[in-house]
């Protein structure tokens, strides 16, 4: 019997019991860097529950043919399929929030990630801790950058405002007011009837109160609700199981008041906190910040941007570089999302220690849904750009201090659509359309950022429609758009003059019509950190027929030299010369688009 | 006793002779109502012999092990007839046969408990087959029947209830869980004397390692029939199986509503999916006597095949999606060695299954390969168990390590699991009925997961210690039952164990836990074995 040298390798087995290997994703993350300019980036909006379904053991309660339900992306999709967005050209991911959300409500799934629960967890849909820091490291191999998107205005449903006091969440239907006209066929009067839904009550300055037919009786009880089945628990860390941490003000129903929109919680019972307060703010800053640690991330993406106050921007943007710049991580890219097209309201998160960018949705409105869906005058482009270019525009011209090291208003996020608002091809059904607005994006000042699907011809309208699952497509690499945007992320990154080159516009019209320049716009780049690095753009936006860059006589002069040859990029076959007044005239047919360069700096095959 | 049927008319001659035949019998089988002509094999290693069914309460947990089996006789030996009689040459064809019996048995244990902080002892183990100080109440009721047709041509009917808890005097309330466990019919000697056949469910299985309540090697519950083929010297058979189960699950079997037939009016349930696994093991099993009249070595050679078939399940309503089918193979070996004295014994289990054997038979996976089967799926064992009694002292240890991965493309995930544990019990036997044993014992589980709070794999740790003092009337002896008893254990588990658990689960909060009970265990007659 040999008892002693299998007894010893059982005992051995049995203490340690453990033969993983954790490939070094277990124990501390060591962050560094990863990025030299966020202007050489190309942001790639990924809404992990749409992107690709790599692992079908996170797919509890998945039902794929529900929009608003989840669908079973996940981090490891991501992962699976990094060479199609490093083969698109796209260097920085913008991933879904992480965190634990609610579950479900009212028959809609936290699949999009802005329903917090537990800012301490994971969301198990997308994967565990493991599954993410894997899908950064293959990203960073890639030399690809990964963008969190955090939410620090409000989280889900997770109390309910107790109006009528009866200890349970309900719809409250009763009379309200005095009795008004229309009358009903008999003559007599009617009393409108109002249903207020406990979970989502009406914004209330005073905070929501109770009331019963006796009248009111004081602020309305905070409950939280405790339904592990839904995940509507009380939310983590402990300071948000607090009433103290939220406004308790009620839905905002006029967002032309700002203190609506900064105090009052979110359409669909989203509970808006109270930043505030001191330890609200430093939960924020200790949870988000502990999650750059964990996964050695990159940038954030600030939800709701505009429903914070300035000083919690303040307070949080400089906690965060600095906690993180002390671990070795620096040159991290906070931007956030001001849903709103008032150009100073959206600029003013730039100034002064707060955010290093924002989401151009002043663009967004005036430029993309104007001019390039809508065929408005070009002159709006350059109106609008007037308002930041300048010393005194809308926009930091200051770098913020620790930051990325860019003014703010060289440094906008511009996009074409995102999962908030209708892809580009749903508002205009014109392939040719987009990718003119393509080559817009692509060779503006600032840093572009492209939806999700865009490269695949997605047409979504509104939320959820907007949100399809990209794993459909195949990840067709031979589609036109995906092709389309290979090329222009290719030339863009190969450019300098593209990527780090001041912008000055050389033509914009008021005109709209039958004009000879109707629908041109054209803006050189050049100069600044791009040095000598020249290239000039000019696009036609509208879509009837061929428009140039000259009108009654007046033609476009530029800056690259008189005398200069210039050949067109995207058609290397046709090239002009500046004339010797500096004047240049350049065709574009309908709905298209021409970037030239020096001759002499073209480089072949892109 | 057994008697001609009632309409064979005899004479005087016949009925004295019949009467002779039975006193015979009696001396052979000791006692009236005996069971036939035992044909058993030669003495099992230990109370862990073949085929001695225990009820489960869950599909991985093993129970308790069997008696030790006689020595077995393929002859009746010949006896004196009474004076009175003379000496009788009896035709055995015309007077012994039909003998039939019926027996009853039963394995059972009773336990109730405290934690020491006012509510419930629970069972601590994180492993998946641990130590067995803190298991539930469970019991089995066995009903016999055997029947010998002819000289060395017998057949046996088994069926065995098996009865979860709650018990009524717990709860209240009449919510005890019942299954019928063994319910088969098996014939020996067909043909060959040494060839015998079963059908019908059955707990088909090998030894167990008695301090985890867990069959190792060959635990096979299914619905099906087997062949089995001794050698004259019952020192080696070779047997095979094949059976069917259908877990009720979504991976196997999935019942929606649709539209009544016919036009009539309300829904129909059909039946989408419903996919039996078929599992087929053989087996080959050899006793070569050794160390004395009575001991032995013993090996065993093990193999299964699984196999599911493809089908078609639904999604979502209205969606209908492919099940691809699925396959497994399982091989495992054991190796044994017993003294024949004092139930000594060391038994060394290795065991490895790929597919869907790497699955318990009737356990569904949870995760699946992208192609939504479960090739790749891996399951590694060895196992111990041994026993070894010098009276006043003796100790039963066993243990075993386990690493199981699940095919997802997803490599660290919840359900990857290495482990294992090791516990030894000494017993001092105080007289020949009454004992104190102790316990002790450590189990280790590292899971596919970081513990996010401390940042590292999940490692759960639980060392044990326990006391039980006991009453054994049958005598002294490890395995003597029944036994009644009193348990005092206490856990140690570490951070890591106590994260498996849920928010506001005492088990994720307390480092240590204590477990005092009283009960019982016994077993008897508990099922046929051998063949």
């Amino acid at each position: 019997m040999k008892h002693g040298k299998t007894s010893l390798a059982f005992l051995l087995a049995f203490a340690s019991a453990g033969c993983m290997d954790f490939e070094g994703l277990d124990g501390e993350r060591p962050m560094s860097t990863h990025v030299q300019d966020w202007r050489n980036e190309i942001v790639y909006q990924v809404m992990t529950d749409r992107f690709a379904n790599g692992d079908y053991a996170n797919d509890y309660r998945v039902v794929e043919n529900a929009p608003a339900r989840y669908h079973g992306g996940d981090y490891r999709g991501i992962e699976e399929n990094i060479s199609y967005l490093d083969d698109l050209g796209v260097t920085a991911l913008w991933i879904s929030p992480i965190v634990k959300n609610v579950e479900t409500d009212a028959g809609v799934d936290g699949y999009h990630g802005y329903w917090t629960q537990d800012f301490t967890q994971l969301n198990p849909h997308f994967g565990d801790l493991l599954s993410l820091r894997r899908m950064v490291d293959k990203a960073h191999e890639r030399g690809m950058k990964v963008i969190l998107d955090i939410v620090v205005n409000h989280v889900g449903q997770v109390f309910y405002y107790d109006i009528n006091l009866n200890g349970q969440p309900d719809e409250r239907v009763a009379g309200t007011g005095p009795l008004v006209a229309p009358t009903r066929p008999d003559g007599s009067a009617t009393s409108p009837v109002s249903h207020v839904n406990e979970y989502d009550p009406d914004y209330d300055p005073r905070g929501v109160q109770a009331w019963t037919s006796l009248g009111e009786a004081g602020p309305a009880p905070v409950v939280f609700v405790f339904d592990p089945e839904s995940n509507h628990l009380p939310p983590e860390p402990a300071i948000f199981q607090q009433p103290k941490a939220y406004n308790r003000k009620g839905r905002v129903w006029d967002w032309n008041v700002p203190e609506q929109v900064r105090l009052g919680d979110f359409p669909g019972g989203l509970k808006d906190l109270n930043t505030e307060d001191p330890e609200v703010r430093q939960a924020l800053i200790d949870v988000f910040v502990r999650w750059v640690e964990l996964t050695d991330l990159d940038g954030f993406r600030i939800d709701t941007l505009k429903h914070v106050e300035h000083e919690f921007w303040k307070t949080f943007a400089p906690a965060v570089r600095q906690r993180l710049a002390a671990k070795g991580k620096t040159n991290f890219f906070m931007f956030g999302e001001s849903f709103d097209g008032d150009d100073k309201l959206v600029g003013s998160f730039t100034f002064g220690d707060e955010v290093d960018s924002v989401f151009y949705f002043p663009q967004y409105y005036t430029v993309i849904r104007d001019v390039f869906q809508q065929n408005g005058a070009t002159k709006k482009i350059e109106d609008l750009w007037n308002q930041r270019l300048g010393q005194n525009g809308n926009y930091g011209t200051v770098p913020q201090p620790g930051g990325i090291g860019i003014p703010p208003n060289k440094a906008l996020v511009n996009f074409l659509d995102n999962h908030d608002v209708g892809r580009f091809l749903f508002f205009k059904n014109d392939p040719a359309a987009l990718n003119n607005a393509l080559l817009f994006l692509l060779t503006e000042d600032g840093i572009p950022c492209l939806y999700y699907g865009t490269e695949q011809g997605f047409a979504g309208g509104n939320d959820p429609s907007n949100r399809e699952d990209l794993w459909r497509s195949g990840f067709n690499q031979k589609h036109p758009q995906y092709e389309w945007v290979r090329r222009l992320a290719r030339i863009r990154r190969s450019y300098p003059a593209l990527t780090h080159g001041d912008l000055k516009v050389t033509w914009a019209s008021d005109r709209t019509g039958s004009e000879s320049d109707a629908g041109i716009f054209a803006f050189e780049r050049t100069g600044g950190d791009a040095g000598n690095a020249y290239a000039l753009v000019v696009l036609n936006t509208n879509s009837s027929h061929e428009s140039s860059t000259e009108f009654s006589g007046a033609g476009m002069t530029v800056q690259a030299g008189n005398g200069a040859s210039l050949v067109n990029v995207l058609d290397p076959n046709e090239t002009v010369t500046v004339g010797g007044d500096g004047k240049l005239s350049v065709s574009v047919p309908a709905s298209s688009g021409k970037l030239f360069v020096r001759s002499a700096d073209l480089i072949p095959g892109l | 006793m057994c008697y001609p049927p009632r309409n064979m008319k005899l004479g005087a001659r016949s009925w004295g002779a019949l009467l002779a035949v039975e006193l015979v019998a009696g001396t052979a089988f000791g006692q009236p109502g005996a069971a036939p002509p035992d044909t058993t094999p030669p003495p099992a290693t230990g109370p862990t012999e073949v085929e001695e069914p225990k009820p489960e309460t869950e599909s991985s947990k093993a129970e308790a092990p069997a008696e030790p089996a006689p020595r077995p006789e393929r002859d009746v030996p010949r006896g004196k007839v009474p004076a009175v009689l003379g000496p009788v040459r009896v035709e055995k064809a015309k007077l012994d046969y039909p003998r039939s019996s019926f027996s009853f048995g039963s394995y059972g244990r009773v336990v109730v408990a405290s934690d020491g902080r006012g509510g419930e002892g629970r069972s601590a183990d994180v492993v998946a087959y641990g130590s067995r100080i803190d298991e539930t109440s469970y019991a089995e009721l066995e009903l016999r029947r055997d029947d010998e047709w002819e000289a060395d041509l017998s057949s046996r009917v088994v069926t065995t209830l098996a009865l979860g808890g709650p018990l009524f005097h717990y709860d209240g309330k009449f919510d005890a869980k019942v299954a019928v466990r063994n319910l088969y019919l098996e014939e020996r000697g067909i043909g060959d004397k040494g060839l015998s056949a079963w059908a019908g469910s059955r707990m088909y299985r090998g030894d167990d390692i008695y301090l985890l309540d867990f069959w190792p090697l060959d635990n096979l519950n299914t619905v099906g029939g087997g062949v089995r083929f001794d050698t004259r010297d019952d020192h080696s058979f070779v047997a095979w199986h094949i059976g069917l189960n259908r877990a009720d699950d979504p991976f196997q079997y999935q019942v929606e509503k649709r539209a009544a037939p016919l036009n009539q009016p309300g829904t129909a349930d059909v039946a989408i999916l419903d996919r039996p696994r078929v599992i087929s093991s053989l087996k080959l099993s050899h006793i070569e006597p050794l160390f004395g009249p009575n001991g032995g070595v013993k090996a065993v050679l093990w193999g299964e095949v699984h196999r599911l078939p493809s089908g078609e399940r639904q999604k979502q309503p209205g969606v209908l999606e492919e099940v691809p089918g699925d396959s497994g193979v399982l091989v495992g070996g054991q190796v044994g060695l017993f003294t024949g004295e004092h139930d000594t014994f060391v038994n060394l289990f290795v065991r490895h299954g790929r597919g869907l054997a790497a699955y318990g038979e009737l356990a569904t996976p949870e995760g699946t390969s992208p192609e939504r089967t479960v090739e790749g799926a891996t399951q590694t064992l060895i196992g111990l168990s041994g026993n070894y009694e010098n009276h006043p002292f003796g100790v039963v240890v066993g243990g075993y390590f386990r690493t199981f991965r699940e095919p997802t493309p997803e490599k660290f995930n919840i359900n990857n699991v290495d482990e294992g544990i090791f516990v030894a019990r000494p017993h001092v036997f105080l007289g020949d009925h009454a004992g104190v044993a102790v316990e002790g014992s450590y189990q280790a589980q590292q899971r596919g997961v970081l513990n996010i709070a401390t940042n590292r794999p999940l490692h759960a740790r639980l060392w044990r210690f326990g006391l039980i003092p006991y009453l054994s009337p049958s005598g002294a002896g490890v395995f003597k039952r029944p036994v009644l008893r009193a348990i005092l254990a206490f856990t140690q588990r570490n951070d890591d164990a106590r994260a498996l658990y849920a928010y506001d689960d005492n088990f994720a909060r307390r480092k240590v836990e204590q477990f005092y009970g009283i009960g019982a265990e016994w077993w008897f007659n508990s099922s046929s074995y051998g063949k």
